[in-house]
């Protein structure tokens, strides 16, 4: 039987396609007038903050952004597991630990920009590694059609209260700022006393959600009474038209855990110099006036004011930590941690 | 290319593994082994449940007539574009303690492990019913005629079509399984420990520990194995070569039942309903109004990448594809290869990807829209040689023989085999493109800076951002998919099942 093999349309269709990749690749030559930045400041957040710098400079930014569930660990682990060939210039965290975890590894190029004047001593570190500056703070985010008035929560220790067994919802503490808050824990009542208060947590049937987003959803459905979650969940639930209430725990003893977000100027940065002019950039009043508009985050530095909705940082007991012992309990606690989420 | 793209991670995650020897004592925790004992159940579940649904829905699909039949079938597939977890979330704000249907009882069976599987199984099902109506579409008219004579429309299904599509299903079988095995959105989500979260803690909590993570890789292995055993042993032998898509059109089988119209309908709702709920409850109107300022470049990313590495995967399957179809030793070790590419978590995966191509000399690669291609070939190939190896099983290799006795070398010999089962080069091309496309987990670990695709931009939006967006971008993301595979049905100049 002659047989006889078509010249089917897909070839051509293969044949255009290659040629658009090496068209693509050729256009994906390395741009001189870019900065790259890795964040986990939520996108919603940081993504106009960054085109604003792009309105204003001219220099264009690529960014990376953390997804919800790996909140702030994700971009840092990549920062890590790139670091033999950095492709990021500029990391912006949402918490002040995680930069300890790059300048541990070595992987950070002290900056102290002309920017960090107005901020406080306390939130940026004295050689420039790290720059805090709009702050979020840890918060119990409260159902109101499920918590009476007269029953509303004070402290993080009612997450143990057996009046509200298997009622409340914190986020997994291997990842985002519930990492931070547990490792300020340990680095404030140490590890007897945190270790048995975790154990009440679990023993009280607390609901370990994958990310403070997924507490906030269950606050805000009435899933669970209330939970642990930031400042900036707790707003969009309010933004939202939720029934909720916002709760600054623990403010007649240990105070509320206050998290500046901070960045961080990398080693061998590929675009050096675009980095610094962003860090400025975001160190300035105006983006901590943005942040606080936008996010509900609190501004650090004087002069800038603080949104109706947002608790200033001044006006509140806020609990007295040190964010490098606080990334080093972090460290000595994670086996722990893990057994204790059964991980 | 299949090599180049999957044996590198491989190699970096292997690397992973024996600098970190010490750590081996990890996987004498009773907990770690039980969670995998508990992931194997639950995905078999899965798979049960999306089998016992599908297969019956992929012959009504393909073979029966009724109205709307190929709406339905396009609505019912729908689920399949989007990770997981948007369909999780739409079951939750339906069923969740103060949602539309919910209550105390719906909220505890939704967050459980039966939760787990119907989410996982309504969603995985459809990829079941599009590959069974495609396995039973190439099947030769003659022999469902042939059957017919012996039994009514029931039996020769039950009979001819099932055992003719057996390549196909035992395809879908452990796509599903697979699918269902690396799921870890879900599974945090309706707060169910599974094993892929034990290899996911050493890599997105605070100490990274890649090696660990390399170290709880080497039971999924034997997992991988496994599946490659089942499935070789009980359908990899059982095709029956037809003449796939040479055969003349059939009739359907079953003439028109209102029965089918409901079973079909019921179908499309379980797959849309999550879908329709979540834009609901984000009021979509007004998301639909801001899509185009959250958007951003991410369509394009996505359909760029996604459909370079549809033409490499599919131009790898017809080589690798025919290979194992006819029982070539490299062919089964190299789908080996790519079928343990494509079960092992993601977020392995990708920390190999990364650790194999970040490096000055490959920074042309690693840093632009390209290492996407990589990544979604080195994670997606099996299923597209799968896909066409199937097809391929269903062409009897007498024809090949034939062409080699009048001289045709293997290019001709090849040539011929995909002119004969060009149905299944569509479907191939067309499965590589969606997987690309609703691609999340993988993506999200090595995107290159501003290029990310439109999945990982959903789920990062997804933090804060307004539930109205995220939902219209959900729905843009369906209905790009669509397009895409539409467009890619035009490119090939073929039509395809149902």
């Amino acid at each position: 039987m002659p047989f006889h093999v078509r010249r089917h349309k897909s070839t051509r269709w293969i044949g255009l396609l290659l040629v658009f990749l090496l068209a693509s690749l050729a256009s994906c030559t390395k741009r001189k007038n870019e900065v790259v930045v890795y964040t986990s400041v939520d996108q919603v957040f940081s993504e106009p903050v960054f085109q604003a710098f792009e309105r204003e400079t001219g220099i264009k930014v690529r960014a990376v952004y953390d997804t919800e569930e790996t909140k702030s660990t994700g971009v840092l682990n990549r920062l890590i597991a790139e670091a033999q060939n950095q492709q990021a210039d500029v990391f912006w965290s949402g918490d002040p630990v995680r930069p300890f975890q790059l300048v541990k590894r070595g992987l950070v190029e002290p900056y102290v920009s002309p920017q960090t004047s107005g901020l406080p001593a306390s939130a940026r570190a004295a050689d420039g590694t790290w720059t805090g500056f709009a702050a979020r703070a840890r918060i119990l985010l409260v159902n109101k059609s499920r918590v009476p008035p007269g029953e509303m929560p004070r402290s993080i220790r009612d997450l143990a209260n057996p009046r509200w067994r298997g009622q409340t919802a914190m986020a997994n503490p291997l990842f985002g700022t519930t990492t931070m808050h547990v490792g300020a824990l340990f680095s404030v009542w140490g590890e007897a006393r945190t270790r048995a208060f975790l154990g009440e947590l679990m023993t009280n049937g607390v609901r370990i959600a994958s990310s403070n987003g997924e507490v906030k959803r269950l606050v805000v459905s009435g899933e669970v009474a209330f939970g642990l979650t930031d400042t900036d969940d707790g707003n969009e639930a309010l933004r939202e038209g939720a029934n909720v209430e916002v709760v600054y725990p623990d403010q007649d003893e240990l105070g509320t855990l206050v998290m500046p977000t901070s960045v961080v100027l990398l080693r061998r940065a590929p675009h050096a110099d675009a980095g610094r002019r962003l860090i400025d950039y975001l160190l300035s009043a105006e983006v901590e006036r943005r942040m606080a508009e936008s996010a509900a985050h609190m501004p650090l530095r004087e002069g800038v004011a603080t949104p109706a909705n947002v608790r200033s940082a001044a006006g509140m007991r806020v609990m007295q930590v040190d964010y490098n012992r606080v990334s080093e309990q972090i460290d000595a606690q994670q086996g722990w941690l893990r057994q204790w989420v059964g991980l | 290319m299949l090599v180049c793209a999957v044996l590198p991670p491989l190699v970096q995650v292997g690397r992973e593994l024996l600098g970190s020897g010490s750590s081996l004592g990890l996987l004498a925790s009773d907990r770690l082994w039980w969670l995998l004992g508990r992931s194997l159940g639950l995905s078999a579940a899965v798979t049960l449940l999306a089998l016992s649904v599908g297969v019956p829905l992929g012959v009504l699909f393909s073979r029966s007539t009724f109205p709307l039949r190929k709406l339905l079938f396009a609505v019912h597939v729908a689920v399949v574009f989007l990770p997981p977890f948007l369909p999780a979330l739409g079951w939750f704000h339906l069923l969740g303690r103060e949602g539309w249907l919910g209550g105390a009882l719906s909220t505890r069976l939704l967050f459980s492990e039966l939760g787990v599987v119907l989410v996982l199984a309504s969603c995985f099902a459809p990829i079941v019913t599009a590959l069974t109506a495609l396995g039973v579409s190439g099947v030769d008219a003659s022999l469902e005629a042939a059957a017919r004579i012996a039994g009514g429309p029931w039996r020769a299904a039950a009979r001819v079509l099932v055992p003719c599509a057996a390549p196909a299903i035992a395809l879908a079988g452990i796509v599903v399984f697979a699918l269902a095995f690396s799921e870890l959105g879900v599974p945090m989500f309706l707060r169910v420990d599974v094993y892929p979260a034990v290899v996911f803690s050493r890599l997105g909590g605070m100490d990274f520990a890649p090696g660990e993570a390399a170290v709880f890789v080497l039971p999924l292995v034997v997992v991988a194995l496994g599946l490659l055993w089942l499935e070789r042993r009980f359908a990899g032998r059982r095709a029956i070569a037809v003449l796939g898509s040479r055969a003349r059109a059939q009739e359907a089988l079953f003439g028109p039942r209102p029965l089918f119209f409901v079973l079909a309908a019921l179908a499309a709702a379980a797959s849309v309903l999550p879908l329709v709920v979540l834009m609901v409850h984000a009021g979509a109107r007004g998301g639909i109004g801001e899509v185009t300022r959250w958007t951003g470049d991410a369509p394009w990313n996505g359909i760029r990448a996604s459909a370079i590495a549809a033409v490499v995967m599919t131009a790898i399957a017809v080589v690798l594809g025919r290979a194992l179809a006819r029982g070539r030793r490299v062919g089964a070790w190299l789908d080996g290869l790519a079928t343990l590419a494509f079960i092992l978590p993601s977020s392995i995966l990708g920390v190999g990807i990364v650790g194999a191509w970040n490096h000055p000399a490959t920074n042309w690669l690693y840093a632009s829209f390209a290492i996407l291609v990589v990544g979604f070939v080195a994670r997606y190939s099996a299923v597209a040689t799968r896909t066409f190896a199937a097809a391929v099983a269903q062409v009897p290799p007498s024809l090949e023989d034939a062409a080699r006795t009048v001289g045709a070398g293997y290019t001709r010999r090849l040539g011929l085999v995909v002119g004969l089962a060009r149905r299944g080069l569509v479907a191939t091309f067309v499965l590589a493109l969606v997987f690309a496309l609703r691609d999340l987990e993988t993506a999200a670990l090595f995107y290159p800076p501003g290029g990310e695709p439109l999945t990982v931009r959903i789920f990062t939006l997804e933090a804060n951002g307004p539930p109205a967006v995220v939902s219209a971008l959900a729905v843009l993301h369906v209905l790009i998919t669509f397009a895409a595979v539409g467009v890619g049905f035009i490119a090939l100049g073929k039509r395809s099942a149902p």
